[in-house]
């Protein structure tokens, strides 16, 4: 325990004792920083400092470079100290700023990393995709050639641009990098297809890029009969073939498929009628049903605002036969039969011809009925129908055809 | 110990384990129904880009572009382009801050989206704050099918602070960059590809440029209408409506007989106060905008000039917020600039208070950003800060247009604080924007003053603040209402802010108000008139009573010892 007691008191005695007075430093009274004003990319770039009077130490260094701010010490021996900008931080274009400080003093230097060579692919960026070859409107091949960190490369560096035009011609661009990047306008010319784009600097190559010089507006518009027809006539079921002719541009070029045409039918009858259409090799094409009675067709055929000459279609009666109708008044209704209702070669009408059938006497109806086997055949109530004498007429087209029935 | 004490011990300390076990429980019960009762954030469940705070598009403005930019662009790509540029710089600041890349994919992509995450992860033994406080775009080139753009920002102003691991400042900077620019547009976002930094020299300061029909600063004084102007005035809340009450419930007649009542008093002056919270509310602020100008065109027509102080009860200084500082200053300064009532602009009151809670480093920063931005919107106003000493005053005064303080201390210490405040200033006018004494008078508290004292307090400061532009008084009124967050919790420390108006709540003038009015002589406070207050009467009254009752126990003792004697 004596000797516990001694020990403690010793080491108590030990602590207390006066630290050796450190050698007395004068402070420092000037700081300099020494760096190259410009300096390549990835290349280790040595930054000085200079603390007088021959001060030892430790001085704090911030450095701001594009992307990246980064913060560290620098030992200071006899006034000078070192630092070696590696990589990461000496990879990225642009200045770099230094503050340096230790104190009260601080310092401050800029140098700037210039960007390396250009490395490939050089890819050329078309915008728009497609433009129209009339040799007025253009697109836009834009490229961003970098170096190795992916830097844009400096300003007012030459690139050169080659388009392959659909006529095998080559138009040769040069652009220079300016605000990191170069473009150029490449106008369409007359001819319609795929035009490839390249980009090229410094001898560094890249990708192919593509642009679509289409057709303009068609110039000439015009719609006629897909095929001659032998016999042309309102039966009520044959459809009529239309086309458009085969539409081009100014400079000849068919329009591209897909095209949209709408063709625009007046059916003579009160009705029109729009029928949407798509060019397929520069044609469009449709088909009308005949009507069942006789008429006279107008067709147009319409790319947005560009209008083609009317076709005019006379479609003549079919020469089909009269037909019977019966009506027989019962006790609830009254049975209607028409027919047997036959075409021009004494053949049934197609199943689903409209037919109107009319009653006329102390009052008036109307009722549509579909034709189905050559015949109608409907029936009407009689509580619909106050007593007295009527008339009953049958529409089948241009046709029609009485019967007289009494309601006592 | 016995054994019944042993056992008391042992079920006190179960009891108190049982105790500390169902708080846990609770909690940890609360904690899971309340997590069952959240959703999922949905901006992570979707993905969604986070919300751009309306302000950080603000700072952004485009100079007139290039003369063939390629394509014209429209309105609607470049709030686009804005929006998501600020967003880049939201989403750099916010992953500096925090340390690894926050959400740097929204923003940025390619070369500049592997650089920033590289630096950000390499930067984790130290944390740094950064915030934009401006850009200038200038667009270069819009690309034909819209996707791509070059572009310069070229000033962009970035106020950075550095710290070690240790959280210890390394160091605070402005920098002053330009930036070039290649964004694309991708996902329907515009992301950053490229950028190159250079730097910028710093910016010539926007300059004071003084109009005749405000008031203005003639190196040490004031004038206005070419006359030298003394500031005598106070500062201004109605009693029952004080502080955060006054604009949402502000009355245009209490203004109108308020007014009067300044007048009467032969005052000039007014102070008041913007809040910064409740201007910065989207619904509210302007029709708040509205009553101050319906304020200042009554200040207008009773001939009182306005010290507007701006960003009242603003205690956070985090770089973060300054876009939504300057956001307020942007809304309040451009809607009042051209009031002709308006004498100054004080940016903050008492800003020296906010050292404790924000570094003074940062509150100065904040400050002198500030007043750039305040000179920007409105060069024509005074500039101040309303610092609450003297001392504090000493701070940033090149900055100021007018070194203002408060002054709280004894009345003849005043003439060394100005002389060594003009000192220090050199040719900068000073004024004097709060000053006082309160005639809380309490029987159980000590430094109370009577209304006489205040009286000859408040004149003795006014005159010699005369010779130094004048002076404004707190208040006009005593507050009967102080909430705890303003002065204080405990009485010593409201009491005392309750009662340092010119007028009492009730509307009665005080002595100073006869005073000032001309309807008394200023009182002369006597020696003697101290031992007259209330608090000095109670202690000489318990003293009293402890002699009395000592003499009584000491008389008794007395006697009881000669009778067993």
């Amino acid at each position: 325990m004596r000797w516990l007691l001694l020990l403690l008191g010793c080491w108590w005695l030990t602590a207390c004792q006066p630290q050796q007075p450190m050698p007395m430093q004068s402070a420092p009274t000037a700081l300099t920083i020494e760096v190259a004003p410009t300096s390549g990319v990835g290349v280790d770039l040595p930054i000085r400092l200079y603390v007088a009077p021959d001060w030892n130490g430790r001085v704090t260094l911030t450095l701001q470079t594009s992307y990246a701010v980064h913060v560290q010490t620098v030992s200071i021996q006899q006034g000078l100290g070192t630092l070696l900008l590696t990589k990461p931080w000496n990879e990225q274009r642009g200045d770099v700023s230094i503050v340096a400080r230790v104190d009260q003093l601080h310092a401050s230097a800029t140098t700037t990393l210039q960007p390396s060579a250009v490395v490939e692919p050089i890819r050329p960026l078309v915008g728009a995709r497609s433009i129209i070859a009339n040799g007025a409107t253009w697109s836009m091949v834009v490229v961003i050639p970098h170096d190795q960190f992916g830097n844009p490369i400096a300003d007012a560096s030459l690139v050169n641009i080659t388009a392959q035009r659909p006529n095998q011609q080559r138009t040769r661009l040069t652009a220079k990098t300016a605000h990191l990047l170069a473009w150029q306008r490449l106008y369409s010319q007359t001819v319609a297809g795929k035009t490839l784009i390249s980009a090229q600097s410094q001898g560094r190559f890249g990708p192919q890029a593509e642009l679509l010089e289409v057709a303009g507006w068609p110039v000439q518009l015009s719609v006629q009969l897909a095929q001659p027809l032998p016999r042309l006539s309102a039966d009520g079921y044959t459809f009529i073939p239309i086309q458009t002719n085969l539409i081009q541009d100014a400079f000849g070029n068919v329009v591209p498929d897909g095209t949209s045409v709408v063709f625009e039918v007046d059916d003579g009858l009160g009705q029109k009628r729009s029928i949407n259409s798509v060019t397929i090799r520069g044609i469009a094409e449709t088909q009308i049903l005949s009507p069942n009675q006789a008429t006279r067709f107008t067709i147009q055929a319409r790319i947005f605002r560009i209008t083609s000459a009317p076709l005019v279609l006379d479609i003549p009666p079919d020469g089909a036969t009269d037909f019977l109708v019966q009506a027989v008044v019962a006790t609830d209704v009254i049975s209607v039969t028409v027919g047997p209702i036959v075409g021009s070669l004494q053949q049934y009408v197609p199943d689903g011809t409209m037919a109107l059938l009319q009653v006329n006497g102390p009052i008036r109806l109307e009722q549509t009925t579909d034709v189905v086997a050559g015949y109608l055949q409907t029936t009407i109530r009689r509580s619909l129908l106050p007593s007295g004498r009527y008339l009953l007429t049958c529409w089948v087209g241009d046709r029609q055809s009485n019967q007289v029935f009494i309601i006592p | 110990m016995s054994q019944r004490r042993f056992k008391i011990i042992i079920w006190l300390l179960f009891l108190l384990m049982l105790g500390q076990s169902g708080v846990w429980v609770v909690g940890r019960v609360a904690w899971l129904v309340a997590s069952f009762q959240q959703g999922a954030d949905p901006a992570s469940a979707l993905k969604l880009p986070p919300i751009l705070p309306p302000e950080a598009t603000t700072a952004i403005q485009w100079l007139p572009d290039d003369a063939d930019t390629g394509r014209v662009m429209e309105d609607f790509t470049r709030q686009q382009l804005t929006s998501d540029y600020g967003r880049a710089w939201l989403q750099w600041n916010t992953s500096l801050k925090i340390g690894r890349p926050y959400n740097l994919r929204t923003s940025f992509s390619g070369p500049a989206l592997h650089y920033l995450t590289t630096s950000i992860s390499a930067s984790a033994n130290m944390q740094i704050d950064q915030i934009d406080t401006a850009h200038r775009l200038q667009l270069h080139f819009y690309a034909a099918d819209g996707s791509i753009v070059a572009l310069t920002d070229t000033q962009a102003e970035v106020y950075q602070l550095i710290y070690d691991v240790d959280g210890k400042l390394v160091s605070a900077q402005w920098l002053y960059a330009r930036y070039e620019l290649v964004m694309l547009l991708q996902d329907g976002t515009w992301r950053i590809r490229h950028w190159v930094r250079h730097e910028l020299s710093v910016p010539l300061e926007p300059t004071y440029q003084p109009k005749p029909q405000f008031v203005q600063s003639q190196q040490h004084d004031l004038q206005f209408e070419q006359r030298p102007f003394i500031a005598r005035g106070v500062n201004y809340y109605p009693s029952a409506t004080p502080w955060l009450h006054f604009w949402p419930a502000y009355q245009p007649q209490q203004t109108t007989i308020d007014l009067g009542l300044i007048q009467q008093l032969n005052l000039n002056s007014v102070r008041i106060f913007i809040p910064f919270a409740q201007f910065t509310e989207p619904y509210s602020t302007s029709l708040y905008l509205r009553s101050v100008t319906d304020f200042l065109d009554q200040a207008e027509q009773a001939n009182i000039k306005v010290i507007v102080t701006l960003f009242d009860f603003l205690g956070d200084y985090q770089l973060a917020r300054w876009q939504q500082t300057d956001s307020y200053l942007t809304t309040v300064v451009t809607s009042l600039r051209d009031h002709p009532a308006i004498m100054a602009w004080d940016v903050k009151n008492e800003p020296d208070r906010d050292y404790a809670t924000a570094s003074q480093g940062v509150v100065e920063a904040w400050l002198t950003h500030t007043i750039r931005q305040l000179r920007r919107l409105d060069p024509h106003h005074l500039i101040t800060i309303g610092w609450s000493t003297p001392a504090a005053a000493e701070r940033l005064s090149q900055a100021v247009d007018l070194v203002s303080f408060h002054y709280y201390a004894a009345a003849e210490q005043l003439p060394a604080a100005y002389q060594r405040l003009k000192q220090i200033v050199g040719d900068k006018p000073l004024l004097l924007t709060e000053s006082g004494l309160s005639t809380w008078n309490s029987p159980f508290f000590p430094h109370g003053h009577d209304q006489r004292e205040q009286a000859a307090y408040v004149i003795n400061v006014s005159q010699q603040a005369e010779s130094h532009n004048g002076f404004l008084i707190w208040t006009l009124f005593d507050i009967p209402d102080v909430p705890s967050t303003i002065a204080g919790f405990w009485p010593w420390q409201r009491g005392p802010q309750m009662h340092l108006g010119l007028y009492t709540a009730d509307y009665e003038p005080k002595v100073i108000g006869n005073v000032l009015r001309g309807l008394e002589p200023v009182p002369v406070v006597r020696w003697w008139e101290a031992w007259r207050k209330p608090f000095r009467i109670t202690v000489i009254g318990i003293s009293m009573l402890g002699i009395i009752g000592g003499w009584r126990t000491y008389s008794r003792r007395q006697r009881k010892k000669r009778r067993t004697g």
